[in-house]
């Protein structure tokens, strides 16, 4: 009886394992399909193909940059810029990527008028250098490595407590202490902040939930915008200020799902 | 048995039961949707009213696909008539047709407390709008272009006229994208009055210059215009002939769009570059070239003026910079190019000038001159080369010592521009890196969800409240410990088994055993019977011998207490000296 057990359960097991590994071998030959598509000049058909993977569940920087490149290929500004900036959010170190943005980014008729100032980003730069989980592993480690020695600290308080283990020990509180800082931000960001991408190549901006309300501005494909709120399927953005107004839902597309 | 009422009585239950009946409201709702008109043209729109008795609802307007749907809001209509109430709620739509046939508004949802009702569905004949030539027409729009298959660059006039004959308020009109092509619009709109077929037309036109990127099919889509046009009321309609309608006539606004044609253009790619053009100037259309210079007769160092000017139609806005030859001993400083540059029916048109200042540097005969440059002309269809004249410049030498100074400097600064000259590297090409081709790239990098940060953030702090607390715990058992050993020895120590009374000599001696076993298994408390002795010092790991030989000394301690039996000298000393052996045992 035990043994017919042990065998139904290592069968499962390995069917689980076959499972997932036909799984991963369509994943991959849809990447790889993409890949090639991309290579030949079809650039609709790698499109097809990057988008099933991403359907599938995999959410990787290099991907969405794939996606990218085959989406501005294809003269899809806006589907470009969008899959270029949810890439920028996972590896925005790659040189590659933002290389590409930028180009993507110079396409775009409309110009940004409220940046990030540069004050601002020398004061945290971590945050535009590493990504959201980087910051989120290394905070965990140097709040472990802090704990650690702050409790070797109390076992052994005389040993512990020269000059130079001093700093390491206020430098650790230090860097920890910013890094969860800035990760509980980012996850605030993720959650309730919500940016998006204009898809369509000209959209009007209205004052109202419908087509016949007043035209406030125009925006172009590819223009980033930060939604404020949502209603009967149109999105109230906000593309700087003075500029925000009402949008068909469909216009847009949300860089953080 | 039967219950025998008042004829009077019956008669006045009846009528009221009828009046409660009747007044309350009615159940269940009557949906049903009405248009004013069946029979339109293109640019007329139908106004739609879905009626719902009895309360709001939402209705569902995505299913009409045939028209643009524009929501005109609700009103809302009560009436209480032989005290039945009746309520009655109309969603309004204006519905503007997308193309001409038999167009169905199909059955709508009506979603009325979680319920759906529907509408019946109504068919719109669509017809053509009236032909624009034959004065039919109120109003009507027309949009046209100046060529049909330019050239890449080449500019070419989209023309938008809008014809009136009667007013139209609230005008709004949508231009195409010109997807494709660099837009510039040209002034301000010109309106002018025009007679078509007897009937004066007031003609509003717009013009907009198109230089196409790339050559290819393009399609302009259709300028849309939107507005309301002044009608008669209908109840005036239907009083024709009343003497006072002219004085109470009322009029009322009537939504209307009017929508152009789309215009196909052929985009042809510019002919290949002739083996004998060195470079093609980027130019497109028609163009002349000119120069002058200001002086040609000049000493070293003096500086004199060359201008060279392009006049002509097209995209003069591109060029930036000419191919000029400068002589061996001259120093040359370009200025910004002036431009004049305006737009007219044919697109744009002017001159661009680029001026130079140059400096001779060494007396000479010098040519100055020609300037060229090879543009394609859109009447011939092929490449042209147009060049200035030649300009004979004569240099003598300077009697100013500053100015044979400044030639020296430049002289020397050109000895020094014999070196490989720094040149800024510019950009000649955009496009985008490469895809990546790896397999990492099916790598999930999705961050942690906020719970498991907060359990990997708050983790180390509380077990290290923990392990804190645990080795407080731990020292403090070690302190108490130690404690009791020296008090244990310090009691055996201070005491005097010869001098003491008995009873306290054996008080002593049971404290320092006590404090002896507490010093061996930590706790707190000095009562220790001799049963407790196992269960505290086993768990101590004590030696089996040890327990026993402290349990049966604290028995006789206990027993000698509390029996009152009389100690001599010599049974004082064994029984010091074997408490003395056990205490010292246990304090090891």
């Amino acid at each position: 009886m035990q043994i017919k057990a042990i065998k139904a359960t290592v069968c499962c097991i390995i069917g689980i394992l076959i499972l997932f590994n036909i799984l991963y071998a369509s994943e991959t030959m849809s990447y790889m399909n993409g890949i090639k598509a991309y290579q030949e000049g079809n650039y609709d058909e790698a499109v097809s193909q990057f988008t099933k993977n991403v359907q599938s569940g995999i959410n990787n920087g290099k991907l969405f940059y794939n996606l990218g490149n085959a989406y501005l290929k294809q003269e899809n500004l806006g589907r470009a810029v969008l899959w270029y900036e949810r890439a920028h959010r996972l590896m925005p170190r790659d040189p590659d990527l933002r290389f590409n943005l930028e180009y993507a980014r110079g396409l775009v008729k409309d110009q940004v008028e409220e940046k990030t100032s540069p004050l601002i980003k020398s004061l945290f730069f971590w945050n535009y250098i590493l990504s959201f989980s980087e910051i989120i592993l290394l905070s965990i480690g140097f709040s472990i490595s802090f704990w650690l020695m702050t409790f070797f600290r109390c076992i052994y308080s005389k040993k512990l407590k020269s000059f130079f283990l001093n700093i390491i020990y206020y430098s650790l509180l230090n860097i920890s202490a910013v890094l969860i800082l800035t990760g509980f931000y980012n996850y605030y960001d993720f959650i309730h902040v919500k940016q998006a991408v204009i898809l369509p190549e000209k959209i009007s901006i209205r004052s109202g939930l419908s087509d016949d309300s007043t035209e406030l501005f125009t925006l172009h494909a590819g223009s980033k915008v930060k939604i404020q709120s949502e209603k009967n399927n149109y999105v109230k953005i906000y593309f700087s200020n003075g500029k925000l107004g009402w949008i068909k839902r469909s216009a847009i597309e949300i860089i953080n799902t | 048995m039967y219950l025998n009422f008042d004829p009077c009585f019956k008669k006045s239950a009846l009528i009221i039961l009828i009046i409660f009946f009747s007044s309350s409201p009615a159940f269940g709702a009557d949906v049903r949707a009405t248009v004013d008109n069946t029979n339109i043209s293109l640019n007329e729109s139908v106004s739609l009213k879905v009626i719902v008795n009895d309360g709001g609802c939402d209705v569902d307007t995505s299913l009409i696909k045939d028209f643009k749907v524009t929501p005109r809001g609700e009103s809302t209509n009560i009436q209480i008539i032989n005290s039945k109430y009746s309520k009655e709620v109309s969603h309004n739509f204006l519905l503007f047709p997308i193309r001409k046939g038999h167009l169905s508004i199909p059955a709508l949802p009506v979603n009325q407390d979680g319920k759906v009702f529907y509408t019946q569905a109504i068919t719109v004949n669509v017809s053509d709008s009236p032909s624009e030539k034959s004065g039919m027409a109120d109003i009507f729009i027309t949009a046209d272009v100046s060529k049909t298959d330019p050239f890449v660059s080449e500019q070419i006039v989209y023309t938008f006229q809008l014809f009136q004959a009667v007013k139209i308020a609230n005008a709004r009109l949508k231009e195409p994208e010109f997807k494709g092509f660099f837009s510039i619009k040209i002034g301000d709109e010109k309106t002018y009055r025009k007679i078509i077929n007897g009937r004066n037309y007031s003609v509003t036109e717009l013009q907009y210059v198109l230089i196409p990127d790339k050559a290819g099919k393009i399609r302009i889509e259709p300028s849309v215009l939107t507005g309301d046009i002044a009608r008669a009321a209908s109840r005036s309609r239907t009083n024709r002939g009343f003497p006072f309608d002219s004085f109470f006539n009322t009029r009322q606004l009537e939504p209307k769009q009017y929508i152009t044609k789309s215009i196909n253009l052929n985009i042809r790619s510019l002919p290949a570059v002739p083996e004998t053009v060195k470079r093609f100037s980027g130019l497109v259309g028609k163009f002349s070239i000119n120069s002058e210079i200001s002086n040609e007769q000049v000493e070293v160092g003096d500086s004199t003026t060359f201008s060279v000017t392009i006049e002509g139609e097209g995209n003069l806005i591109d060029l930036s910079r000419l191919d000029l030859t400068v002589p061996d001993h001259w120093k040359i400083y370009e200025d910004k190019p002036v431009e004049e540059l305006n737009t007219g029916p044919r697109g744009y048109y002017g001159r661009k000038t680029f001026k130079y200042a140059m400096v001779p540097i060494k007396s000479d005969d010098y040519v100055i001159g020609p300037v060229s440059l090879v543009y394609f002309d859109i009447d011939q269809e092929k490449y042209l080369p147009i060049s200035t004249e030649q300009f004979a410049v004569s240099v003598k030498p300077s009697g100013d010592p500053n100015k044979a100074i400044f030639a020296d400097d430049v002289q020397t600064e050109n000895k020094k521009s014999l070196l490989p000259k720094k040149i800024t590297v510019k950009v000649i090409g955009h496009d985008i890196l490469p895809i990546k081709d790896d397999l990492t790239a099916m790598k999930n990098q999705s961050h942690m969800p906020l719970f498991n940060y907060l359990v990997c953030v708050g983790a180390p702090p509380l077990l290290f409240c923990f392990f804190t607390f645990f080795l407080l715990g731990y020292q403090k058992q070690i302190n108490e410990e130690k404690i009791s050993r020296k008090k244990a020895l310090k009691i055996l120590k201070d005491m005097s088994v010869d001098r003491l009374p008995e009873n306290e000599l054996l008080t002593s001696l049971y404290q320092s055993l006590c404090f002896a076993i507490r010093s061996k298994a930590g706790g707190k408390g000095l009562s220790i019977t001799s049963s407790e002795v196992e269960r505290i010092l086993k768990p101590a790991g004590c030696p089996e011998i040890i327990i026993e030989s402290t349990a049966a000394l604290l028995e006789e301690i206990e027993s000698i207490k509390y029996s009152g039996k009389r100690l001599d000298q010599a049974d004082r000393s064994d029984l010091a000296s074997k408490s003395e052996k056990v205490i010292k045992e246990l304090c090891k």
